[in-house]
């Protein structure tokens, strides 16, 4: 993959990826720190990337494994030419951003892996996606999507 | 149920929302998104290499350490340590967890390799220490040092190990708690 084609597939798939960012981080520079990091990791396999698979999950992999799997004590390093948004979602004065928060806030309460299937089930990914991604049998996430809904029930 | 179903639904709403407004996020030009995305990597690849320039650095300085009257002994154990170091830095970073694979798997890998991280002081302490002692009883044997300059030495090696082992000893109570954490919910979905 050329540094253009990269590009471009980033631009394409932004939402994707900050909205996994956006729903492992508690603020704006967490997500940007993040976001980068996704971006990194997503040069980086690029290489391995053989289209074996749909482009769409790979991303969603990159993005959720870097999340999942970030270390977030060392982040506080020097950051340079940061990748800021322009949507500032954590700004709660504006009423999609409170819907935003709200989703954020009852997603933010699951564990790292049920995060990422009722995400990838919102995302209207079939079961056998959401096992291929996560490493799971499509059964699997049949009955781990029902004890999520239990759990947001009783979050109620 | 009906509670739930109300839930989902305005979850998958607000997942619209979010979507769209993320759809009106920009990135900044091509440039600064390569910028952006080499310093990163530069500030990485800085966290494992300059132990090992340093390393590097040592072996070529070690001759001084025989005009400083250390034995042959001493320099040549020190050299292989140093080399050691730096081919253990190299291959664990040749073996580093690729972000592609399925979430499990990553996770899996991920929480393995913090914890073979955290546990290198298993080889690398008692190494490290047994070269300390093997240099103090070659700078009493060879150089000489008088027991005034001695026991500074001593006690200035010991508060130093003190608080480094402190601080690596929390670091990596913490690193292991939190990649047993990651192991335990891999084996929980695995399980459900």
């Amino acid at each position: 993959m050329t540094e253009r084609e990269f590009e471009t597939m980033v631009r394409e798939h932004r939402s994707t990826i900050y909205t996994v960012c956006y729903m492992f981080s508690t603020d704006k520079d967490e997500v940007a720190d993040l976001f980068q990091e996704v971006l990194i990791n997503l040069w980086k396999g690029s290489g391995f990337f053989r289209g074996d698979s749909a482009l769409n999950s790979w991303i969603w992999k990159v993005a959720l494994n870097t999340c999942i799997s970030s270390d977030r004590k060392k982040k506080r390093g020097i950051r340079t030419e940061p990748l800021s948004m322009d949507v500032d979602l954590f700004d709660t004065s504006a009423e999609d951003n409170r819907q935003a928060g709200l989703l954020r806030e009852r997603i933010g309460k699951l564990g790292p892996f049920d995060r990422a299937i009722v995400l990838l089930w919102l995302e209207n990914l079939s079961y056998e996606e959401i096992g291929q991604i996560v490493g799971i049998s499509p059964s699997n996430v049949s009955v781990r999507l029902v004890r999520i809904k239990d759990q947001l029930k009783k979050m109620q | 149920m009906e509670t739930t179903d109300n839930t989902l639904l305005e979850m998958q709403q607000q997942m619209q929302q979010l979507r769209k407004q993320l759809d009106a996020q920009k990135i900044v030009n091509g440039r600064m998104l390569r910028q952006a995305m080499n310093q990163t990597a530069n500030r990485l690849r800085f966290k494992y290499f300059v132990p090992c320039i340093f390393a590097v650095a040592g072996i070529f300085l070690s001759p001084a350490l025989l005009s400083l009257g250390f034995s042959l002994p001493v320099v040549i154990s020190y050299i292989a340590m140093m080399l050691a170091g730096v081919a253990a830095t190299v291959i664990i970073n040749v073996h580093l967890p690729r972000m592609d694979k399925d979430l499990v798997t990553a996770a899996s890998e991920v929480s393995k390799f913090r914890k073979l991280n955290a546990n290198w002081y298993k080889v690398g302490a008692p190494v490290g220490l047994a070269w300390l002692a093997f240099m103090i009883w070659d700078m009493v044997k060879n150089i000489g040092v008088d027991a005034e300059k001695l026991y500074g030495l001593i006690g200035g090696i010991a508060v130093g190990l003190i608080i480094g082992g402190l601080l690596g000893w929390k670091n990596r109570r913490d690193v292991l708690d939190a990649a047993d954490d990651l192991l335990d919910q891999i084996d929980e979905l695995r399980n459900s």
